[in-house]
């Protein structure tokens, strides 16, 4: 291994690339769930729906919306394909979502 | 060329110390690693001939940026020649195609890891094993090349376990985790061809997958030989019995040999194969229920009654999903092959890409 220029230091690249964060800022807040439309955006993964399903009762026995749009993503191990981000961020003014197993 | 970003300069005082300062920085995965000094740095650029600032995208979990540079220092930590670089440009540009799901596949606690399939003449050229021990250690290029592709999704994409690499066993290819393909002991086409390419392309392709289970078809008749490896794949417990998906079966060259002799395809290898790697309700449900009220498992083909305890389950729901490959050596009495159960559907997708050697 040859020194560098620099007297007999060893000079290395740092191999390491600084973690990208997404610029993203706090979505507006919609004053309450009464007369919202709302989303369920179901992660796909099997044991979701008894999650979900709680979930859905307990704020639909608390809120009355003024629609629901039920979605599931495809695949449990990947991001919602982007046509369903965007028909849900269009239709709903809220969405519940899962993350995990 | 573009203004360069510098990468941070680290120093130190002999080579004993650099080993070790990669190690305390978490620079390593455990093994020790070439210290990326700027004189390796400066003669593999300028071997590629590329902007170092240049991105190839964006590697998750940690979403770092796999600029050439980043490349460069980690491919040389991981023992590889400037010469082998380009393969493992290659071998990112493949893990950043959608199918793939990179970010799944680095932070699921299934034990998955890229394999990188090296095919086409630079394979001889740069000197990559094909044929005996081929999953193992023993050449430098194998080693480096997988080497590399695991410190770059170490240290640009974040994959650390325990934290956002959640694997809960893992496997030994998340060291280092790659073969070549065995282009004299292949009888038919190279994979690489097979997915598109030109007979004198090189190319690499990824596919995410478990460690390979070995399976030794012994000295039999080719129908024994397939049947023995079909039985391999009949297992209740990989991703592909549970999520369908895509899996990689190794021909090593003698089995590869005796199928094709008798007039074995590709394609009819794999029509066998998915009709006899099938494992029937009854012995799923023992093992595989997701509940013990279950009677299903939900990734389960919709033809699939599972009232009926004597249906047989495809393990690979369609013929075209599993990967052949012929690679490893010959043997003496007997063949040998492998299986490499994939990661189901959720990601791991074989993808291949074109070595390109200088820029174009």
């Amino acid at each position: 291994m040859c020194a560098q220029a620099t007297g007999s230091r060893i000079v290395m690249i740092n191999p390491v690339a600084d973690a990208g964060i997404p610029a993203s800022e706090v979505a507006p807040r919609i004053g309450g769930l009464n007369d919202k439309a709302m989303g369920f955006l179901y992660n796909g993964h099997y044991s979701a729906p008894v999650l979900f399903d709680a979930v859905r009762q307990k704020l639909t026995e608390k809120f009355k919306f003024s629609s629901v749009v039920d979605k599931v993503k495809p695949n449990v191990g990947a991001p919602s394909p982007d046509a369903t981000i965007d028909e849900v961020a269009a239709k709903c003014d809220a969405v519940v979502l899962g993350v995990g197993a | 060329m573009s203004p360069h970003h510098e990468s941070q300069r680290v120093y130190a005082d002999s080579v004993e110390e650099a080993v070790e300062i990669c190690y305390q920085r978490g620079w390593t995965d455990g093994l020790p690693v070439v210290p990326p000094t700027e004189a390796l740095v400066a003669k593999a650029l300028e071997y590629l001939k590329r902007d170092p600032s240049e991105s190839l995208g964006i590697i998750p979990p940690k979403n770092g940026a796999a600029t050439i540079e980043k490349i460069v220092a980690n491919s040389i930590m991981g023992g590889c020649l400037p010469t082998y670089i380009p393969v493992v440009i290659a071998a990112l540009e493949a893990m950043l195609e959608r199918p793939f799901n990179l970010n799944g596949v680095q932070t699921t606690t299934h034990c998955v890891g890229p394999l990188a399939i090296v095919s086409g003449p630079i394979v001889k050229e740069l000197g990559f094993n094909s044929g005996d021990g081929v999953f193992g250690g023993g050449s430098r290029a194998n080693a480096a090349v997988g080497r590399a592709v695991r410190l770059i999704m170490w240290n640009v994409g974040g994959a650390f376990p325990g934290e956002l690499d959640r694997a809960t066993i893992g496997h030994p290819g998340k060291y280092t985790y790659c073969i070549a393909e065995n282009a004299d002991g292949n009888p038919w086409e190279a994979i690489h061809v097979e997915k598109g390419l030109k007979p004198e392309d090189s190319a690499v392709t990824m596919f995410g997958c478990e460690s390979p289970h070995h399976v030794a078809t012994g000295p039999g008749r080719p129908i024994q030989t397939l049947y023995a490896i079909a039985d391999a794949m009949s297992t209740i417990c990989n991703n592909n019995f549970h999520f369908g998906g895509e899996t990689l079966v190794v021909l090593g060259p003698r089995a590869a040999a005796t199928v094709a002799h008798a007039g074995w395809t590709r394609n009819t290898i794999r029509e066998y194969l998915y009709e006899n790697a099938r494992v029937p309700v009854g012995r799923a449900l023992l093992g595989a229920a997701f509940d013990e009220k279950a009677t299903e498992a939900p990734g389960w083909p919709k033809w699939i009654d599972p009232a009926n305890r004597k249906a047989m389950i495809p393990v690979i729901r369609k013929p075209e999903n599993i990967n052949l490959v012929v690679a490893g050596g010959w043997g003496a009495g007997a063949a040998f092959c492998a299986i490499c159960p994939g990661w189901g559907y959720l990601g791991g997708l074989a993808q291949t890409k074109r070595i390109s050697v200088r820029q174009e």
